[in-house]
């Protein structure tokens, strides 16, 4: 398998000789005044600007070769068709079936339908009323207890999509709490009427801790309301995952089960029933909306040639960015306050996925894989991290996300003028700042303030948007998920698992016994600094202990009594 | 006078039938007389229609056309708000009667801007009035022909001779005419029903407190009501109130205030809650189902007393009874419903009943029921033979939404009983 290997192939050598001749944007720009109309590809309500990468004809004939060696097209195939990609792991990657329409559903997989029907029936309980809390009053709010995969895709998408929230769904409110410390439901939780909220516990293993734990906080708070657990099961607890057994075992009646698979990357999930927050938030079409959307980008993915594939273009250009032009930093700059968890979302989509160093069958990498990668909206972006992008000494690419049209449903609004030009201005800034990052001084006036100069040079994507919608949503989310998996297979590794996040996981749970203040273990066989860090916890936290006691009366009492 | 009334319910229908009494010709657009059965009359009221339609004095199918060649002079538009394009063409079609009057609630400034359209017209002199009816479902007839008061809003003195003489047979004692303009009229008439449902829903409220600390909410009721300054009326908890025309009024009234505020905010106003409390109300009953039975509620029987929105009337529309059975049906109860009047009026409400059945008697309803809901308080349920009903029963569980029992006494018959604010808390 010596064909594993991103270095070993052919193209890849000749791609790093071009790299050593490579031309600034300024000077490719300048030598080709059609430039532009050559290096773009559109994909549904999708259109892709790539013409600010640094990037020739020469460049883009070369990685179209680099595809063809590793086999990309025969890659995808595996992947939709089910075959075991994640290898570590030994299982299909099969997010694609998810979101093909009943009549397309691979054999064997009508279990999808079978879910999606209970999850719409599910949500349209809560959503007309009939779903009932404890003390038969409607439901008011909907928390979602989920980390990572199990948070960050129904999170983001509910956010980008408030503005298509159907009339029947519009009285529910969704709140999201994912955090192991349990400080979003600490203040959830202040304000939220026991009697009229359901939460929903993500988790594929039904094991994860963070979303457990708060599980378990829940219940507490639940039960000073009602001492009945069997009819807070039945009333107040949805449960998500791929283990029915484990959800049973935490006391989830059947019918509050919804289920998905082994098959589903967490990461990958939010079009299975991890997205009952989306379809509760905004209902169910909107949600259906959003898998048609996702659905047809994958026919793109599987059938455009590579230089007219748009996920397979960006997955290109970020091995020729990180391999050949060395820049291991990427921006995900969306250009919409809509998109504010989208960063988010793909810092993990695409770190977790693609940050490895050993091939898929285990052999260690001598070279980088996936950037650092970071994000957030675009405009309030200049405002913070810009300075490093212009003037730094780091070399990063960036994507700019932006929709053409905006607003185009507030045109009866008194400030509907207003809004429309805040919307140009928006477009005003997307532009001009991809120009200056790829063109520097050459965009402006020229000077010999030593402050004012910008190298420029910096190389970006520009994703356009017809508008942001549930179609062109999906379609956005499906491309990076295609991206990440075809960079996956020009690096070599496996995108679909996780192993790096586990030991730290293992490691927590043996350093919790240290941190109850009833216990006295000898921790002199962790390091120092360990060590340290506990004792400096456990004093700050048993002096605050003692403060308390002495404040209550009753305790002081008792203690003297002792 | 040759008077056309526009609309098909119990207020046009009312109005009909006690202007026609008075030697008025009264034209109506109905095909024929709605049936006894009908939400749109009351049995006093059909009597009176059919004597005026024997005299002749009143004419059914009557086009606009043929009003207009009849020379109508007065037009009373009874219908819901229809809007001022389809008013203006309606009034034009009459033959531009001299006076109109709206007698159903509108928007805030309906009765000028029509006005003001209608002077625009060259050969027009129509004057329009708000004449806001307080017809009252139950004693429809009574409460038009024994008003107490009479609001009109008006801003010609020609036109309010013209109404003040059409109502002198029935306002010859005193003169109970309160004129004021019409804007002025069409803000008093949503602000009644407002009053009204601000102080039921506050009783509502205080049922709650009432009953989370063993407080009696009817004695409360009594005592408060003795406080001249507070007086009896409206004062009575219950498991909601509905009436299309009262819950259209409160709608309305609600819109109009909080038309300036952000959409977000629109419950937090005065009249938001009193709403929000009045659906809380009509769900009461099934929530306590719900807790008595510890949410397994599917596959009971549960007897409904009651589906009128209030005694003496066939009316369902806006009762707490619909949106129970609704509610009940849903979560695949069995629902027995009996009401003296109102029962044949589901129908219409109900495309697949399955699961609905309609009792002859509260009796048979209750038989071998979970539960027996008191919806609506007919006067034949207060003096049933409980204890004897008692045995009859699954399980002897009354939730009475209108406090129409005593918890004691109900309690000594051996039935489970809860009322709203007072008896067993469920």
């Amino acid at each position: 398998m010596s064909q594993e290997f991103l270095t070993e192939r052919p193209a890849f050598a000749r791609l790093q000789a071009l790299a050593g001749q490579q031309k600034t944007l300024v000077n490719l720009f300048s030598a080709d005044p059609y430039r532009a109309q050559k290096m773009q590809i559109a994909a549904g309500p999708l259109m892709l600007d790539f013409s600010k990468q640094r990037v020739d004809a020469r460049v883009l004939s070369e990685l179209e070769k680099l595809a063809v060696e590793a086999n990309l097209p025969g890659r995808i195939e595996q992947l939709f068709t089910g075959e075991e990609v994640n290898t570590s792991e030994k299982r299909a990657a099969l997010h694609t079936a998810l979101r093909a329409p009943a009549y397309k559903r691979l054999p064997g997989l009508e279990a999808v339908d079978t879910q999606l029907d209970r999850m719409e029936k599910l949500v349209n309980q809560v959503q007309t009323g009939c779903w009932r809390g404890f003390s038969g009053k409607k439901i008011t709010d909907v928390v979602n207890l989920g980390v990572g995969g199990s948070d960050l895709g129904p999170l983001m998408v509910t956010q980008a999509l408030r503005e298509y929230t159907l009339p029947i769904a519009k009285h529910l409110r969704v709140h999201f709490a994912s955090t192991i410390d349990g400080s979003q439901l600490f203040d959830l939780l202040d304000y939220l009427d026991p009697e009229t909220t359901l939460f929903v516990i993500s988790s594929k293993s039904f094991t994860t801790i963070d979303t457990l734990s708060n599980a378990d906080t829940v219940r507490s708070w639940l039960s000073s309301y009602c001492q009945d657990r069997k009819l807070l099961h039945r009333c107040h607890f949805i449960g998500v995952s791929a283990s029915k057994d484990k959800m049973t075992a935490w006391g989830l009646p059947e019918a509050n089960q919804l289920y998905f698979w082994d098959w589903v990357g967490g990461r990958f999930s939010l079009w299975s029933t991890i997205g009952l927050p989306i379809a509760l938030s905004l209902g169910m079409p909107v949600f259906r909306e959003l898998l048609a959307g996702a659905h047809a980008l994958d026919e793109h993915f599987r059938t455009a040639a590579p230089l007219e594939n748009l996920p397979m273009m960006l997955a290109l250009l970020g091995v020729w960015n990180v391999n050949c032009l060395n820049i291991k930093a990427h921006a995900i700059l969306p250009y919409d306050g809509r998109l504010k968890a989208f960063p988010s979302y793909l810092e993990q989509l695409e770190m977790e996925s693609n940050g490895k160093s050993v091939t898929a069958s285990g052999k260690p990498l001598d070279y980088s894989t996936c950037p650092v990668l970071w994000g957030e909206i675009g405009a309030n972006a200049q405002h913070a991290f810009y300075q490093l992008l212009h003037q730094g000494t780091q070399p990063v690419a960036s994507d700019f996300i932006v929709a053409a049209r905006r607003y185009d449903n507030a045109c009866d609004y008194a400030h509907y003028e207003e809004l429309v030009a805040q919307h140009e201005l928006n477009l005003a800034n997307c532009l001009a700042q991809s120009r200056v990052l790829a063109l520097g001084n050459a965009a402006v006036e020229p000077t010999d303030n030593p402050y004012r100069q910008y190298p420029g040079n910096q190389p970006s994507s520009t994703l356009l948007l017809d508008r942001l919608d549930p179609t062109s949503l999906g379609a956005l989310i499906a491309t990076y998920e295609h991206k990440v998996f075809a960079q996956a297979c020009l690096w070599g590794i496996n995108p679909f698992d996780q192993w790096g996040v586990e030991l730290g996981k293992q490691v927590a749970k043996e350093l919790q016994p240290y941190l109850n203040l009833e216990s006295s273990l000898d921790s002199s066989d962790l390091d120092s600094s360990t060590r340290e860090l506990l004792q400096r916890v456990e004093c700050l936290r048993s002096a605050s202990q003692l403060v308390r006691q002495l404040d209550a009366p009753d305790a002081v009492s008792q203690e003297v009594k002792r | 006078m040759k008077t056309l009334i526009l609309g098909e319910d119990l207020v046009a229908w009312t109005l009909a039938a006690a202007l026609s009494s008075t030697g008025c010709r009264v034209y109506m657009q109905a095909g024929r007389l709605p049936d006894m059965a009908s939400e749109a009359v009351e049995p006093d009221v059909l009597v009176l229609l059919e004597q005026q339609l024997e005299a002749g004095r009143l004419s059914l199918q009557a086009f606009f056309w043929q009003a207009a060649e009849e020379g109508v002079e007065l037009l009373l538009d009874a219908r819901d708000f229809v809007g001022l394009d389809t008013l203006l063409r309606d009034i034009k079609a009459s033959g531009l009667p001299a006076l109109v009057a709206l007698v159903q609630p509108a928007p805030l400034g309906t009765t000028e801007a029509l006005q003001e359209e209608l002077h625009a017209l060259p050969e027009a002199s129509t004057e329009v009035v708000f004449w806001p009816n307080f017809i009252q479902a139950g004693r429809a007839l009574e409460s038009f022909t024994r008003i107490e008061q009479l609001l009109l809003g008006s801003n010609s003195e020609d036109a309010t001779l013209k109404i003040k003489r059409l109502m002198l047979p029935f306002n010859r004692s005193q003169d109970r005419f309160k004129v004021v303009t019409p804007r002025e009229a069409e803000l008093t008439k949503l602000a009644i029903n407002g009053m009204l449902a601000t102080r039921v829903s506050f009783m509502n409220e205080l049922a709650q407190l009432a009953a989370s600390h063993g407080v009696d909410i009817e004695a409360v009721r009594q005592a408060m009501g003795a406080d001249t300054r507070i007086g009896y009326q409206y004062l009575y908890p219950g498991c909601g109130f509905g009436g299309e025309a009262f819950l259209q009024t409160l709608e309305q009234l609600n819109r109009e205030l909080n038309s300036t505020r952000p959409v977000t905010d629109r419950t937090a106003s005065l009249l938001g809650e009193v709403q929000a409390i009045n659906d809380q109300q009509k769900d009461l009953l099934f929530q306590k189902l719900w807790r008595y039975y510890r949410a397994e509620v599917q596959g009971r029987r549960v007897a409904l007393w009651g589906c009128a929105f209030k005694p003496n009337t066939a009316s369902v529309s806006g009762s707490p009874a619909l949106h129970l059975i609704r509610v009940l049906l849903e979560h695949q109860v069995q629902v027995v419903v009996y009401d003296p009047r109102a029962a044949v009026n589901l129908a219409g409400y109900f495309d697949h009943p399955e699961g609905l059945e309609i009792a002859e008697s509260p009796e048979e309803a209750a038989q071998g029921s979970d539960a027996v809901l008191v919806v609506t308080e007919w006067k034949e349920f207060w003096n049933l033979d409980l204890p004897a009903l008692r045995d009859q029963m699954k399980e002897p569980l009354l939730l009475d939404g209108r406090n129409i029992y005593d918890p004691d006494e109900m309690a000594a018959a051996g039935w489970i009983y809860s009322g709203v604010g007072r008896g067993k808390v469920i």
